[in-house]
C-alpha cells in the first residue's frame, strides 16, 4: 500500500450502505458503524463513530478498507482534542488538538501503526463536524431520510 | 564514573524535561494530566483527576482506553476468551478496578505520583492487547499446549500430527498428540475455536468407524473460546475433556491417569 493508492482509497466516490445505523452505547462510549461502498462496487469500506460519554473532547472518527481477505487498514482517523499527538519521523508534538490521522507509507515501513502520522487541524471540534469533514474528504454519499426529504424542497 | 554535581546536574535535567511534558488543565471537572507515553498510534495517553473521600484521589482514563481498543474490533471479540484474561489479569496485577469501561485507581493523597503511573503503566499494557488478535491468541495456546504435554509426558511416549496407520485418508485426519501409554493409546486434541471442535470431531468419528482401539481427550483453550454445540459433539465422541488448559492440575491429573 503506498501513498498513491492510499489517495485513491480516500478520494474515490463511495456511498454508505446502512445509513440508518444507530447508536448503541458500550462501556460507556457511543459508537456507531457505517458499511461503505465504492460507486463502482470494488471496494469496501467502513466509518466508525466513537463518542466518551464522559468526556465529551475524546470522540474519534475513522475510515477504513476491508481488503478481500478480511484484513482491515485504517485509512484515516479523526480525533478529538482530549490527547496529544507524537509523530516520531517528523519529531512533532500536537499539544490536546484536534487531529486527522492518516495512514503512509513511510509509517508501514517503519513498522509503525499505518495510521501513526497525524495532523492537527480546527476543522472541526466535535464529533459530528469530525464525521462531516470525513465524509468531505473521502468523497462519500450520505442520504438519510431527512436529507431527501430536505431536497424535495430545494 | 560520574561526579555528584554531575548525577545532580542530570537529575534536574530528567525532572525539568517530564515537567515541561505534563502541563495540567482543567476541563469538564477533571484535572486532565498528560502522560508522557504514547500508545501504538503515536497518541498520547491521558489521566483524568478528580477529589475522592479522605482527601485522596480518583485516578482514572474515563473509559478512553477501552474505547480505544473498540477501534479495532468488536469490544466483544476483544474482552472475551484469552484476551479477556489478559485483561483481567493486567488489572489484577496493577490493583486496577474497571466500573463499565472506565480504569482507574482510588489513592491516598500522598501516593498521586504513584497512583499515576500505576494507572498509565496499566492503560499502556492494555492497549497492546489490540495486538492479540485471536490467529496470535491461539498460535499461543499451541505452543502452551505443546509444552504442557511434554512437561508431563516422556517425549519418547509422543508422537505430534500422528498419522493412524491402516486407516483410509488417514493423513487428512491428523491427530495432535498421540500418547504411548502402555495401554490404548491416547489421542489428545488441542481445541482453541469452534473450526477445530469440529475437525477433532469429525477425526475421532473416523478414527472409530474404522475400528481404530484408542482413548481421547479434548483440551479447549477455554469453554469461552468455543460455542457450546461444538463442545456437546467433542463430549459424546472423546472420552475426556479438559475446560481449560490454564487448570494444568486437572490436565496433569486426567493424562497421568492413563500412563501405564
Amino acid at each position: 500500500m503506498d501513498d498513491e493508492l492510499i489517495k485513491q482509497h480516500i478520494e474515490s466516490p463511495k456511498r454508505i450502505v446502512n445509513p440508518r445505523a444507530r447508536y448503541s452505547t458500550q462501556k460507556g462510549a457511543k459508537q456507531k458503524t457505517f458499511n461503505v461502498i465504492s460507486i463502482s462496487g470494488e471496494n469496501n469500506y467502513s466509518v466508525f463513530l466513537r463518542q466518551n460519554l464522559r468526556f465529551s473532547y475524546n470522540f474519534s472518527c475513522g475510515f477504513s478498507w476491508h481488503s478481500r481477505d478480511g484484513d482491515r487498514l485504517v485509512l484515516l482517523r479523526y480525533n478529538g482534542s482530549d490527547h496529544s499527538h507524537y509523530n516520531p519521523i517528523e519529531d512533532e508534538i500536537l499539544t490536546a488538538q484536534c487531529h486527522i490521522h492518516r495512514a503512509t507509507k513511510r509509517y508501514i515501513d517503519l513498522g509503525k501503526a499505518p495510521e501513526h502520522f497525524a495532523v492537527s487541524t480546527t476543522r472541526f471540534s466535535t464529533l459530528d463536524g469530525a464525521f462531516h469533514c470525513m465524509l468531505s474528504d473521502c468523497n462519500i454519499e450520505y442520504q438519510t431520510t431527512a436529507n431527501r426529504e430536505n431536497a424535495l424542497f430545494e | 564514573m560520574l561526579c555528584l554535581n554531575d548525577l545532580t546536574a542530570l537529575q534536574t535535567q530528567i525532572c525539568d524535561a517530564f515537567c515541561q511534558h505534563v502541563t495540567l488543565s482543567e476541563r469538564e471537572g477533571y484535572i486532565v494530566v498528560p502522560l508522557p507515553m504514547t500508545a501504538r498510534d503515536g497518541d498520547g495517553l491521558t489521566i483524568y483527576l478528580k477529589r475522592a473521600g479522605g482527601g485522596g484521589w480518583r485516578v482514572s482514563d474515563l473509559g478512553s482506553t477501552i474505547m480505544r481498543l473498540s477501534y479495532d474490533a468488536k469490544l466483544k471479540d476483544v474482552l472475551s476468551g484469552t484476551r479477556k484474561r489478559l485483561f483481567e489479569t493486567v488489572l489484577a496485577e496493577a490493583g486496577v478496578e474497571e466500573n463499565n469501561g472506565e480504569l482507574f485507581v482510588e489513592i491516598p493523597g500522598d501516593k498521586l505520583i504513584w497512583g499515576i503511573f500505576t494507572l498509565g503503566q496499566a492503560i499502556s499494557r492494555i492497549g497492546d492487547l489490540s495486538l492479540w488478535t485471536k490467529s496470535r491468541a491461539e498460535s499461543t495456546f499451541q505452543d502452551d499446549l505443546r509444552s504442557q504435554i511434554y512437561s508431563l509426558i516422556d517425549e519418547n511416549r509422543v508422537n505430534e500430527d500422528y498419522i493412524i496407520p491402516n486407516i483410509t485418508s488417514a493423513e487428512m485426519y491428523p491427530i495432535d498428540f498421540c500418547i504411548e501409554t502402555g495401554a490404548r493409546p491416547l489421542y489428545i486434541f488441542g481445541v482453541p475455536n469452534g473450526n477445530k471442535a469440529k475437525l477433532a470431531t469429525i477425526t475421532l468419528q473416523h478414527a472409530e468407524s474404522h475400528g481404530n482401539n484408542f482413548e481421547s481427550m479434548i483440551i479447549l483453550s477455554s469453554m469461552d473460546d468455543v460455542p457450546k454445540t461444538d463442545i456437546a459433539r467433542l463430549m459424546v465422541v472423546a472420552n475426556d475433556l479438559v475446560p481449560s488448559l490454564n487448570d494444568s492440575a486437572t490436565l496433569s491429573k486426567k493424562i497421568n491417569h492413563r500412563i501405564h
